[in-house]
């Protein structure tokens, strides 16, 4: 375990670069999920403004 | 085929079958990225000259491939957006920039990460790989700022779709780089006229990974057209009706 944390000296930089890419693809997901919901609520509210009038 | 594409190309079947292709492309693309990494962390030897430090190639190449792949998306998305008219084309041009821009920070990121203990720097500026890919990153921030500008979407779409294909000649220039110029960057891995320079033990948890970065790209990207469709769309009355039978 500790050998698999230590990475022959080098953990730092390849958990890093790991948990680096790991942190961009989630954001890279909420974000998408974010806007597509965001647009999805505008768009329905204009809907139903105009229903209304 | 070219009925296939054009039935695609229309926004309500193609918002039908991508809700479809999402988890799909998803849960198989992070399926394979598990693989991929755990076998390049704790099965693949380490690297004779680099030692464990080559690990970081599992999450670098991936990033690096697609940060092009993605320009090249977008590139080829706008140009049959500008020549066909084909509405979907610019909804997928203007979604694949902010991720291809995310996989390009990526690609300079742990390249940065790896240039440390190997090449005892973050940054090398008269490096051409490493100048020409953050270049890259300054042409996605220009398209999306540049559609950002420009309130008319028909407007924002021609202007930005130029743009996009005039920075695709960066694509070619960054992957041939290192062999025209003299780079701190190593040589092509994969793709040489003698075949990848990787034993596979190494080889096949980087080509999971390629894969599984692929198809979640594929997932990420279906996600933002879809918000783009909804946005074109959201005067049509297919729109309308989805939503109001909380279909979306």
């Amino acid at each position: 375990m500790a050998g698999a944390l230590e990475m022959g000296g080098y953990g730092i930089y390849v958990w890093g670069a790991f948990a680096l890419t790991g942190l961009v693809l989630l954001i890279c997901y909420v974000q998408g999920q974010k806007s597509h919901k965001s647009m999805l609520k505008t768009i329905e509210q204009r809907i139903r403004v105009q229903e209304l009038d | 085929m070219w009925t296939w594409f054009h039935k695609l190309a229309s926004p309500p079947h193609f918002f039908r079958i991508s809700e479809k292709m999402v988890p799909w492309f998803g849960i198989s693309g992070l399926l394979m990225i598990t693989w991929g990494t755990w076998h390049g962390l704790f099965v693949a030897p380490p690297d004779y000259q680099q030692g464990d430090a080559f690990r970081i190639i599992y999450v670098h190449v991936p990033s690096a491939y697609l940060s092009m792949a993605a320009y090249m998306t977008m590139a080829l998305a706008a140009g049959i957006g500008l020549i066909w008219r084909i509405k979907l084309s610019h909804a997928v041009a203007a979604a694949a920039a902010p991720i291809g821009a995310w996989f390009t920070f990526l690609a300079l990121a742990t390249g940065m990460i790896w240039g440390r203990p190997m090449w005892g720097t973050w940054w090398e500026w008269g490096d051409p790989r490493l100048t020409s890919e953050l270049l890259m990153l300054f042409l996605y921030f220009g398209y999306m700022a540049l559609r950002a500008a420009i309130s008319d979407v028909k407007k924002a779409d021609n202007a930005s779709g130029v743009l996009a294909l005039v920075g695709a000649v960066n694509i070619p220039i960054i992957h041939y780089s290192v062999e025209w110029w003299s780079s701190l960057h190593q040589g092509a891995t994969l793709i040489r006229a003698d075949g990848p320079a990787m034993p596979p033990e190494m080889l096949t948890p980087l080509l999971f990974n390629i894969a599984g970065f692929t198809l979640l790209f594929g997932a990420l990207l279906l996600i933002r057209v879809r918000t783009g469709v909804i946005y074109r769309e959201h005067r049509k009355m297919w729109v309308r009706n989805l939503i109001l039978k909380g279909g979306l």
